[in-house]
């Protein structure tokens, strides 16, 4: 609008200034968005949203101690399939491949089910069928593929850190998912762990999908209520549930990483406040006579906050960018076997536009209020 | 060289709404470096400290105490090689242990895991400096454990008297014990025995005392090479120390995160500086005309922005000792899957660091500023007026 | 006079510094006719541009009533204060006070902004102003880039770009030199005569009060003559 030339001039004034409140702006907008990166991250572990209906039968007392075999037998029983279907027993593996680095998500699952139970990954038909064929067989994702490089028919052998086996597989599929975060996961045959285990049934924990999701409290409380009184009680949760566990793990630290992230914006705040107040000095005398041709209080606020708020944004502005370019673009990530993926969420970014407009209105507020009480006579006879 | 420096308190104090600000900019980012720096601090004592000089761990390849499985034949033959460190009855100094995990809830009401050891009867005088500091030790055969310092802080019904259920039975807590800030502080011991007979399971490793030094990497070879066993032995200590990832990781975010602001704060200290001496030319004019040279003009300006780096440094490094330091927290020891009780760790020498830290964004921030102070021209500073 | 531009009537003004009680002007009358120039004399100290800021507008009188166009100023809060001055008063102070990061076009622009004008109409008005005042070659320049002389009558055209009822200046030739001086004070003379604009003009210049129909004299915050 037509004041905005004032105001970019009157921004403009003090290049030096300026520039540095740009500058430091842009350095601790920088350390926002990775913080904020950072805890997506991290709450992305949680995996998939609700829609997809999933529920995961654990050991009550955690994930490390394993189900017995014959809860099979209830869990396709009509009491829970009236509820549910697609049963699948899914074992984290926790095997690496070479070296104890390269950690990623291996699984034995039921093959026989992981298409219609994970419908969200895009498994080739002709790959699932040799999947079904082949005892040894494993589907990876695309993104875990190319990470290492390995190809279709490819041998490899997984080295068990939990299972005192090594399972030698060959790749028969890659896959892909819309969430590409779900193309970093390896899955192998429930029954070939099973075989390399001696056959003893170990399973880590039944997958299935609820017929709606009215049925998901219903089938907790069937599942639950019968394995309450046994040697191995269950606890069944949603997928985000089974997700937040390991948030929860994480504890602390999500708060701790949430207040850095509260601090960085207050600092930010005062560089701007700094700068603003400093300006509102200089400029007494001439919003006095701002408002002696007629520019009301209000105008005057406006082109206070208008200026500290531009300044702020254009300081968000070349951190955003930068930092799209290095993550989402390049794909860097500051530590690859705790982060495969660092992307910035589209939440991130509405975050960091809202914290640069929001710390320059913060910034100028009292500044720009004292400015517009102050008696027009003072300011004039004010020599600066 | 004269420097005006009661000039340059005094005229921080008439600034001192953008003096404040700045102070409390660097503050802030001490305190954030100092912080993170605490958490990676505190982490890592808890794992490096732990595990005896010549102690070796014995269990699967690969795997971690709560991953691995030694079976009791393993266990006597392990027992029966050379090199092991007898105790006074002659008996060789082994403890056989059994590491459970089970998701046990907080005090707070969340839930976490918590690890759960069978110790054998030499499993404490394995460790050295295990302290009772309340109550007693447990006895085997009656289901009674004792839970670690940080333990007991962090999880509900775990202090001296209480009876949690933990994997599917009572158990009786007949004491505290502290353990020198070990990674033990996190977890509860009870008897081999009681546990082995609870879960129907083996050992999960054994920890072993050797004669000496060299005997400690002899042994782990031994262990390594005897095909029949399938087992590895690390030095107790180096165990412990491989699962500093999340320490690490502190400390590298400390870094980055430390760095990055810094720059920020040194453009908040550069403005500052930048309209102090704008404002205050006709007084740089002045004194140039007294006799003070350049170098002390911009002597005295650095100072100044030191000193305005020294006090936020200074609010900043002892608000977080204030808040932070003793503080107990906990995270995942994702190696373990359980739960790791830390301290955050406000040392002296880290505060020293947030300081000077916190001087050199003042110094920087400040250095050209200085500069042009100095580089004034009187009559182009007295034109100005 | 019922039709005067400017009406005060019994107006005081009192300062209040700290506990201690100023008083400036006291019982001051005065009024102005329609395209009047007034020249207000006194000593430095008399409250002759405490005057002026009351009729401005900018300060408001501890008793009395102030009158301009027929407006009386007491009753309005600031919001309507504002207003006013944008409709009614054109000020011309001392040091010019132009806005230095905007041009002299800009400068001169400025006032323009607060009404609902568009762009072309605005143009309209400020090379009018500009050309009353002789400066149309130097539009584009920078309050840096002009004399003393040339952005004081930026600054005149800044006070008549927009017509007001009466325009109000203060020691409007206190910081030229000797030429400049003589410029502007043949420039409001020539606003007053040929574009019979109301004047009121606090100077303590003999010279410069000769330029004005009429001269008021005050010493000590009362009028000695009116």
């Amino acid at each position: 609008m037509k004041y905005l030339r004032l105001v970019l001039r009157n921004a403009l004034r003090n290049k030096l200034r300026t520039g540095l409140t740009v500058g430091g702006t842009a350095f601790l907008m920088f350390v926002l968005i990775f913080i904020m990166t950072a805890l997506t991250e991290m709450e992305a572990w949680q995996g998939a949203a609700e829609t997809h209906r999933r529920i995961a039968v654990q050991h009550s007392t955690g994930l490390a101690t394993p189900l017995p075999i014959d809860l099979e037998n209830f869990l396709r029983s009509e009491a829970v399939t009236r509820h549910a279907e697609h049963l699948q027993k899914l074992n984290w593996f926790g095997g690496y491949w070479q070296d104890p680095k390269n950690f990623f998500a291996n699984f034995g699952a039921d093959h026989l089910v992981v298409r219609e139970l994970w419908d969200e990954l895009s498994i080739p038909p002709d790959a699932y069928a040799r999947w079904c064929a082949q005892k040894n067989g494993a589907i990876v994702g695309k993104s875990l593929a190319t990470k290492f490089g390995w190809k279709l028919d490819q041998k490899i052998t997984l080295h068990g850190t939990i299972y005192p086996c090594n399972p030698e597989l060959e790749i028969v599929g890659i896959f892909t998912s819309s969430d590409i975060r779900q193309e970093e996961q390896l899955f192998f045959r429930w029954d070939y762990l099973d075989e390399l285990m001696g056959g003893k049934k170990i399973v880590g924990t039944y997958w299935m999908k609820a017929r709606s999701a009215e049925d998901i409290p219903k089938l907790k409380e069937i599942i639950d209520g019968h394995t309450k009184n046994s040697s191995d009680p269950t606890e069944t949760v949603t997928e985000k549930e089974f997700g937040e566990q390991f948030m929860a793990m994480m504890g602390n630290i999500r708060t701790l990483v949430a207040s850095l992230g509260t601090v960085v914006l207050i600092i930010m705040i005062l560089m701007t406040a700094n700068t603003v107040a400093m300006s509102a000095r200089e400029r007494v005398t001439e919003i006095a006579v701002l408002r002696t041709l007629g520019f009301t209080g209000g105008h005057v606020v406006l082109f206070v906050l208008a200026e500290s708020v531009l300044v702020t944004t254009v300081g968000m502005v070349l951190p955003l960018a930068a930092s799209l370019a290095l993550f989402n673009g390049m794909k860097l990530s500051p530590n690859p076997q705790f982060f495969p993926y660092f992307l910035i969420e589209p939440r991130t970014i509405v975050i960091a536009i809202a914290a640069a407009v929001l710390s320059g209105l913060i910034a100028a507020a009292i500044p720009a209020e004292l400015a517009a009480r102050r008696k027009i006579v003072d300011g004039l006879r004010q020599v600066v | 060289m004269a420097i005006p420096l009661k000039y340059n308190f005094r005229s921080i104090v008439i600034r001192w709404i953008s003096a404040g600000m700045t102070v409390l900019g660097v503050a802030g980012v001490t305190a954030i470096f100092v912080v993170i720096f605490a958490m990676g601090i505190g982490m890592e004592r808890t794992l490096v400290g732990t595990g005896h000089p010549r102690n070796l761990i014995v269990l699967r390849q690969g795997a971690t105490e709560t991953t691995s499985g030694v079976t009791r034949q393993q266990a006597s033959d392990i027992a029966a090689l050379e090199g092991i460190e007898k105790d006074a009855a002659g008996e060789a100094l082994v403890s056989p242990e059994l590491v459970v995990v089970a998701n046990h809830p907080l005090r707070g009401g969340a839930k976490a895991n918590l690890a759960l050891r069978g110790v054998g009867p030499r499993g404490r005088a394995l460790r050295g400096n295990i302290k009772v500091t309340a109550g007693r030790w447990f006895n085997p055969g009656l289901g009674e454990v004792v839970a670690g310092k940080g333990a007991s802080g962090r999880f509900a019904d775990l202090k001296v008297n209480d009876r949690p259920f933990i994997r599917g039975r009572s158990w009786t807590v007949v004491g505290v014990f502290e353990a020198d800030g070990q990674a033990y502080e996190s977890e509860v011991w009870g008897d081999i025995d009681d546990l082995r007979s609870q879960f129907k399971r083996e050992y999960s490793s054994l920890i072993v005392r050797v004669k000496s030094d060299a005997d400690l990497p002899r042994l782990a070879q031994v262990v390594k090479d005897d095909k029949r066993i399938q087992l590895e032995g690390k030095p107790h200590a180096d165990y412990y120390k491989d699962q500093n990832l999340g320490a690490q990781m502190m400390k590298a975010m400390g870094f980055i995160i430390g760095f990055v602001l810094s720059i920020g704060a040194i453009f908040l200290a550069a403005n500052t500086m930048y309209a102090a001496v704008a404002s205050r030319t006709r007084e740089i004019a002045t004194m140039r005309v007294f006799g003070f040279s350049r170098l002390a003009i911009w002597f005295s300006f650095m100072l100044e922005a030191a000193f305005l780096g020294f006090c936020g440094g200074a609010v900043g490094s002892v608000a977080s000792r204030f808040l932070f330091d003793g503080m107990t927290s906990g995270t995942a020891n994702w190696a373990t899957f359980s739960d790791m009780a830390f301290q955050f760790r406000v040392t002296p020498m880290l505060m020293g660091a947030g300081v000077i830290l916190a001087m050199l964004m003042g110094i920087v921030g400040g250095f050209l500023p200085a500069f042009r102070a100095s580089r004034m021209t009187i009559a182009h500073a007295l034109r100005e007026l | 006079m019922s039709d005067s531009v400017v009406r005060v009537q019994g107006v005081a003004k009192v300062y209040r510094r700290d506990t201690q009680e100023i008083p400036v002007l006291e019982n001051i009358n005065l009024e102005v006719a329609p395209g009047e120039s007034v020249a207000l004399m006194g000593p430095s100290g008399s409250g002759k541009t405490t005057l002026l800021n009351l009729i401005a507008g900018i300060d408001r009188p501890t008793r009395g009533r102030i009158e301009v166009a027929g407006l009386a100023l007491d009753g309005m809060s600031e919001r309507e204060l504002a207003k006013f001055r944008s409709r009614h008063i054109g000020f011309i102070f001392q040091l010019y006070n132009l806005i230095p990061v905007l041009t002299a076009y800009e400068n001169v622009e400025l006032p323009l902004l607060l009404t609902r004008l568009s762009k072309a109409e605005r143009r309209t008005h400020v090379m009018t102003a500009l050309d009353v005042v002789g400066l149309t070659d130097r539009i584009q320049h920078y309050p840096r880039q002009l004399s003393g002389g040339q952005e004081q009558r930026v600054a005149i055209a800044r006070a008549i770009v927009t017509d007001p009822t009466v325009l109000l200046a203060d020691e409007p030739t206190g910081d030229l030199d000797k030429r400049s001086e003589e410029e502007v004070l043949i420039l409001l003379k020539r606003l007053n005569r040929e574009f019979k604009k109301s004047i009121i003009m606090v100077t303590h210049d003999p010279k410069a009060a000769a330029s004005a129909q009429r001269t008021v004299l005050l010493e000590k915050g009362a009028l000695v003559t009116a």
